[in-house]
C-alpha cells in the first residue's frame, strides 16, 4: 500500500472515529451544563479533545489539530481548577463541536474555511483562559520590513560514547552517525583510545566513541532525538556554549521562528504564540513576513524582555512544533535590530536552541472515560448477507428435520445429527440477529442537543428525560427511526410545550418535561414521545377537519378520535408555518415511515396536561414469531405477538350479528373474519373451525381458520415490489417443505375487510359487545 | 517469517493507521485499545516490537511497559512510546519503565517504518 493511500484511509478512519468522539464530547458537555463542576465530565471533554487533536494530526488534519489545541487548553485549565466552566464556555464549545462536524464533512478544499469561519467563536472561548492577559497581538497587526529568510546555522560539538554492552541491545552506532549527517554538515572523528589489543578484543563489546562537529539549523533537541534509542546506553555530550541566565532577572531575548503554511493553517495558532509571549513580558517585532490580507508564511524575529527562561519562552511554541523557534539571549547578539536578515550572528552560534516542550499534562484518569467494549466495525451490508444466509440455513434445517421425520427407523446417528443441526442453527440465528441489535440510547441521546438548542431558540425551558435507553432494537429499525423521532420531538417542543410564563400562569412548573421512553413488549418495542405541555386543541382540529370536508359538521366523534386527524396528510393546525416544525412534512410522514417499519402510531392527549405519541415497532425486521395456521391447502402465519388465544367453533354454533360473523367468548360477542371467505377459497369450512383471537390496538377480533398448526419462528422475506401494493401481508416465509407461507398483516387485513363491506353500526371496528345486549 | 508488532492505542484511527503503515512494510501487526487488552494480547502472542500510546483508559502506557518488562519474554523486546506528549517527565517515566524510545505524534509513515526497522533489524523482516 502506498503512503498516500494509507493517508487517505487514515483520514477516512479518523472521520469515523471523530463522529463517535464528537457524540461523546457533546454528551459530556451537556452533562456539564447540568452540573458545571462535574470533574468527571470535564475530564471526558478534555480527553475527547485530546483524542481528536492527536488522532487528527496523525491522520493529516493538522489544521483541525491546531484549532482544537486551544479548546483543549480551556478544558485543561478547568481540570486544573484555574477556570470555572460557565454557560458561555459551554455554548461556545458546543458551537465549535458543530464546526468540527462541518469541517469533517466538508470537502478538503473547503475544510480550512470552515475553521476560519469559527475564528470569532474560538477567540471568544480563549478569552476565558486565565492566562489571557491583555489583548493578543494579531499577526496582521504586526508591521515590519520584509527580509530574506535565513535560518541560523549553529555549530555543535557532540561526543557520543556508547556503553560497551550496546551491541546486546541490538544497537548499531553507525546508524546514529547517519542520523546526524541528515541534520547538517558533519565532521566525525572516531575515538579509538579504548580499543584493546586484538587478542583481548571481545567482538561483542563496543570500544569506540565518536566526536562530531555538526553545523545545523536544527535545534539541540533534534540532535538529542537522534540518540533517542541509545540514550541509556551511551554517554552523550552536546556542547552548550552560553549558560542559562539566573531566574528573576529581566533579560532581553531574541526569538526567531518560522510561520510555516501549516502553522498559519491552524486558526489562532500564530495569535496564540503572541498571546503567550505577551504574557511573558514586553516584546517588539524586529522582522516579520511580508504583509497581506492573511498572515503570510515566513520568518519572524522578535525581541522579548522577560524574567522567564529559555524553556518557558519555548513553551509559547508548544504546539507550533514546525515553527522551529530559536531563542537566544539578545545581549549576545550585537545590534539586534540591524542584524535582521543577516547571516546568523555570533551570539546565535554559541547558544543552544530550545525546542518547545508541551506544557500540557495530558494524563486523564482512566475512570473519566466510559468503559468501552472491544468493538469491531462491520459494514451493514455484510451483516445483512449474514442474516440472509442464516435465514436460508434455518430453512434448510427445517427441510432436514422434515425429511428425517419421513424416514422410518431413522439411524440414531442421523437423528442426533439432525437435532444437533437444529440446535446449532437456532443458536446461530439468535446470535446473528443479536449482532444487529443496538441500544436505543444513542438514538435518543441525539435529541439532547436538539432539545437544548431548540427550546432556547423558542424561549422555552424544556428538560429532556430519557427512559429505557438500554432497550435494544434492530439497527435497521433504529436507523430509520431518527427522522420520525426528530419530527415528533420538534413538534412537541414547538407546539406542545408552553413558554415558562405561560406555564406559570396555569400553575405548572416553569420547565416543561419532554420524555423519550422505550420499553420492550414481547417482540415489539414501544417508543413514547410525551410532553407535559398544553395538549392538543380538539375544537381547533375539529373545525379544521370540518373546513376540509373530512368530518360532517353534525358528527360527534370523541376527542381521541378527533386527534387522529392530525395524522392525515397536509393536516396542520398551526396557522403559520413555523420555522421549527413546519418543514413541509406533517405527522402523516411520521405515520407512513413508522408503518413502513411494520409499526403503529398512536396519539393521546389531555388538554392542558400534555400529549403522548406511542410508536410500537417490531424488535427486528428480520424475524417474526408467528402462529402457523392452515386454510385449505395453504399455510399462513399470524404474528404471535398479537395472538391471544385460539378457540374452537363447531359449525352448528355459528352466530351472526348485523351481517357480521361473531362468536361467543366468555359472555361477550367477538367479531371474527373467516380467512377462507376473505381469500375466496372454494368449498366449505371444516366441521370444527379454529378461531384465533388477536388483539389489535386494544380491540379484539378473531380469525377463523381450518386448523392451527402451532408456533413457528420464521425468517421474514420481503415481498419486494409486490409488497408495496399488498397491505394485507407483511411478507412471506419459506417453509421446511419448500412451500411459501404468507405472513398476515393483522391490521391491514382488518382494514381491508372493513373497506370491503358496507359500514356497520359499530361492530365492524371489532368492539366486543355484551352477549346480553345482543340477544 | 514476518516480524510481529503490537500497537496499543485508544484511538481507533491511530491503531489502524499504524497497522496500515507497518503492514505495508511487511510487519504482521496486531492491535489493542488499552493497556489491559495490550497486555493480554502480548501474553498470547510474542511480539517482536510493541508501540504503545501513553494516555489510555483502564491501563496507561507506562503501566503497560512496566508490566511487559516484568514478563520474561518481553525483557528485551523493543517498546516504543507513541505520544503527543513531548514532555520530558513523560519520556523519563517511560524510559524508567523500560521503554526503548518514543515517537511523537503526528508521525509520518516513513518515520514510523524507519523506527520499526531500526529496532527490529531490517534483515529479519520478510518482505511481502
Amino acid at each position: 500500500m502506498q503512503f498516500d493511500e494509507i493517508q487517505r484511509r487514515s483520514r477516512e478512519l479518523f472521520r469515523l472515529e471523530a463522529a463517535d468522539v464528537l457524540t461523546e464530547l457533546e454528551s459530556a458537555l451537556l452533562e456539564l451544563e447540568r452540573d458545571p463542576a462535574n470533574t468527571d465530565a470535564i475530564d471526558r471533554v478534555f480527553r475527547a479533545m485530546h483524542t481528536l487533536k492527536g488522532s487528527g494530526a496523525t491522520s493529516g488534519f493538522t489544521d483541525l489539530s491546531g484549532f482544537l489545541h486551544h479548546v483543549e487548553d480551556v478544558f485543561n485549565a478547568a481540570r486544573e481548577g484555574r477556570l470555572a466552566i460557565n454557560t458561555e464556555i459551554l455554548d461556545l464549545t458546543l458551537r465549535l463541536c458543530d464546526v468540527i462536524a462541518r469541517y469533517l464533512e466538508a470537502a478538503p478544499a473547503d475544510a480550512g474555511a470552515v475553521l476560519l469561519a469559527a475564528e470569532a467563536d474560538l477567540q471568544a472561548l480563549l478569552r476565558h483562559l486565565p492566562a489571557a492577559k491583555g489583548t493578543a497581538k494579531t499577526a496582521a497587526a504586526a508591521k515590519a520590513v520584509a527580509a530574506p529568510v535565513v535560518s541560523p546555522s549553529i555549530k555543535y560539538r557532540i561526543r557520543f560514547h556508547p556503553h560497551a554492552g550496546v551491541f546486546q541491545q541490538g544497537v548499531e552506532p553507525g546508524m546514529f552517525l547517519d542520523g546526524l549527517r541528515a541534520l547538517g554538515a558533519c565532521t566525525v572523528q572516531a575515538l579509538t583510545d579504548a580499543l584493546p589489543p586484538l587478542a583481548e578484543l571481545d567482538a561483542e563489546q563496543c570500544y569506540l566513541a565518536w566526536e562530531i562537529a555538526l553545523t545545523t539549523t536544527e535545534s539541540q533537541n533534534a540532535i538529542q532525538d537522534v540518540f533517542l534509542f541509545v540514550a541509556d546506553d551511551c554517554d552523550l555530550e552536546i556542547a552548550v556554549a552560553a549558560p542559562e541566565p539566573p531566574p528573576g532577572v529581566v533579560r532581553a531575548w531574541l526569538v526567531e521562528f518560522q510561520a510555516t503554511p501549516g502553522l498559519l493553517a491552524a486558526p489562532g495558532a500564530l495569535d496564540a504564540i503572541f498571546l503567550e509571549l505577551s504574557a511573558l513580558g514586553h516584546h517588539h517585532i524586529v522582522e516579520s513576513p511580508p504583509e497581506g490580507d492573511e498572515p503570510q508564511p515566513g520568518r519572524w524575529r522578535l525581541r522579548l524582555e522577560t524574567e522567564a527562561g529559555r524553556e518557558r519562552i519555548g513553551d509559547a511554541f508548544a504546539f507550533a512544533l514546525d515553527a522551529a523557534p530559536v531563542i537566544t539571549p539578545a545581549e549576545a547578539t550585537p545590534e539586534v535590530g540591524v542584524a535582521a536578515g543577516a547571516a546568523p550572528a555570533a551570539g546565535t552560534a554559541g547558544a543552544a536552541a530550545v525546542v518547545p516542550r508541551a506544557v500540557r499534562k495530558a494524563a486523564v484518569s482512566a475512570t473519566a472515560v466510559n468503559a468501552k467494549h472491544e468493538m469491531l466495525r462491520v459494514s451493514a451490508d455484510k451483516l445483512d448477507r449474514l442474516v440472509n444466509l442464516v435465514g436460508e440455513l434455518v430453512i434448510l434445517k427445517s427441510q432436514v428435520s422434515e425429511g428425517c421425520a419421513l424416514v422410518p427407523n431413522l439411524p440414531p446417528a442421523l437423528q442426533g445429527a439432525a437435532e444437533g443441526l437444529q440446535r446449532l442453527a437456532f443458536e446461530l440465528r439468535d446470535v446473528v440477529l443479536g449482532v444487529r441489535m443496538m441500544p436505543i440510547g444513542e438514538t435518543f441521546a441525539k435529541f439532547r442537543r436538539l432539545t437544548r438548542d431548540l427550546s432556547r431558540d423558542l424561549g422555552k425551558e424544556v428538560e429532556l428525560v430519557i427512559e429505557g435507553a438500554e432497550t435494544e432494537m434492530d439497527k435497521t429499525v433504529l436507523d430509520q427511526l431518527t427522522d420520525p423521532l426528530m419530527h415528533l420531538v420538534r413538534n412537541c417542543l414547538d407546539h406542545g410545550c408552553e413558554t415558562p410564563d405561560e406555564r406559570e400562569r396555569v400553575g405548572k412548573p416553569r420547565t416543561a418535561t419532554l420524555t423519550l421512553r422505550a420499553e420492550q413488549r414481547g417482540d415489539r418495542v414501544w417508543i413514547v414521545v410525551a410532553d407535559d405541555g398544553r395538549g392538543l386543541d380538539a375544537s381547533r382540529i375539529r373545525a379544521k377537519a370540518i373546513a376540509r370536508g373530512l368530518l360532517a359538521p353534525e358528527a360527534t366523534p370523541s376527542e381521541q378520535e378527533i386527534y387522529q386527524f392530525i395524522m392525515l396528510p397536509g393536516f396542520s393546525t398551526a396557522d403559520k408555518v413555523s420555522e421549527v416544525s413546519g418543514r413541509g412534512v406533517g405527522l402523516d410522514v411520521v405515520k407512513r415511515s413508522i408503518e413502513a417499519l411494520r409499526g403503529t402510531v398512536e396519539l393521546r392527549s389531555q388538554p392542558g396536561r400534555g400529549a403522548e405519541i406511542r410508536l410500537s415497532l417490531p424488535l427486528t425486521l428480520a424475524i417474526i414469531e408467528g402462529l402457523m395456521v392452515r386454510v385449505a391447502n395453504d399455510r399462513y402465519i399470524l404474528p404471535l405477538s398479537c395472538a391471544l388465544e385460539t378457540i374452537e367453533q363447531k359449525r352448528g354454533s355459528r352466530l351472526a350479528a348485523n351481517g357480521r360473523n361473531v362468536v361467543a367468548l366468555r359472555g361477550e360477542l367477538l367479531p371474527y373474519l373467516r380467512l377462507r371467505e376473505l381469500f375466496d377459497y372454494p368449498g366449505e369450512p371444516p366441521e370444527i373451525e379454529r378461531i384465533v383471537v388477536v388483539e389489535l390496538e386494544d380491540k379484539r377480533i378473531g380469525f377463523a381458520v381450518d386448523e392451527v398448526l402451532g408456533n413457528h419462528q420464521t425468517v421474514l422475506k420481503s415481498l419486494g415490489w409486490l409488497g408495496q401494493r399488498v397491505d394485507i401481508f407483511t411478507g412471506a416465509t419459506v417453509l421446511g417443505d419448500g412451500k411459501v407461507a404468507m405472513i398476515i398483516d393483522v391490521s391491514g387485513l382488518v382494514a381491508y375487510d372493513a373497506a370491503r363491506l358496507p359500514p356497520s353500526n359499530g361492530l365492524g371496528s371489532g368492539a366486543p359487545l355484551s352477549l346480553a345486549a345482543a340477544v | 517469517m514476518s516480524k510481529i508488532v503490537i500497537t496499543v492505542d485508544d484511538s481507533m484511527s491511530i491503531r489502524e493507521t499504524v497497522k496500515m503503515i507497518l503492514s505495508s512494510a511487511g510487519y504482521e501487526v496486531y492491535s489493542a485499545e488499552d493497556g489491559v487488552a495490550g497486555l493480554r494480547l502480548a501474553e498470547q502472542r510474542k511480539a517482536d516490537f510493541i508501540i504503545t500510546d501513553l494516555n489510555m483508559p483502564n491501563m496507561d502506557g507506562i503501566t503497560l511497559i512496566t508490566r511487559l518488562r516484568a514478563l520474561p519474554q518481553y525483557k528485551f523486546t523493543p517498546i516504543v512510546m507513541l505520544t503527543t506528549e513531548s514532555q520530558d517527565d513523560k519520556k523519563v517515566a517511560g524510559k524508567k519503565a523500560g521503554a526503548t524510545g518514543w515517537v511523537v505524534k503526528p508521525f509520518d509513515p516513513a518515520r514510523l517504518i524507519a523506527v520499526a526497522n531500526m529496532v527490529c533489524p531490517l534483515a529479519a523482516v520478510a518482505r511481502v
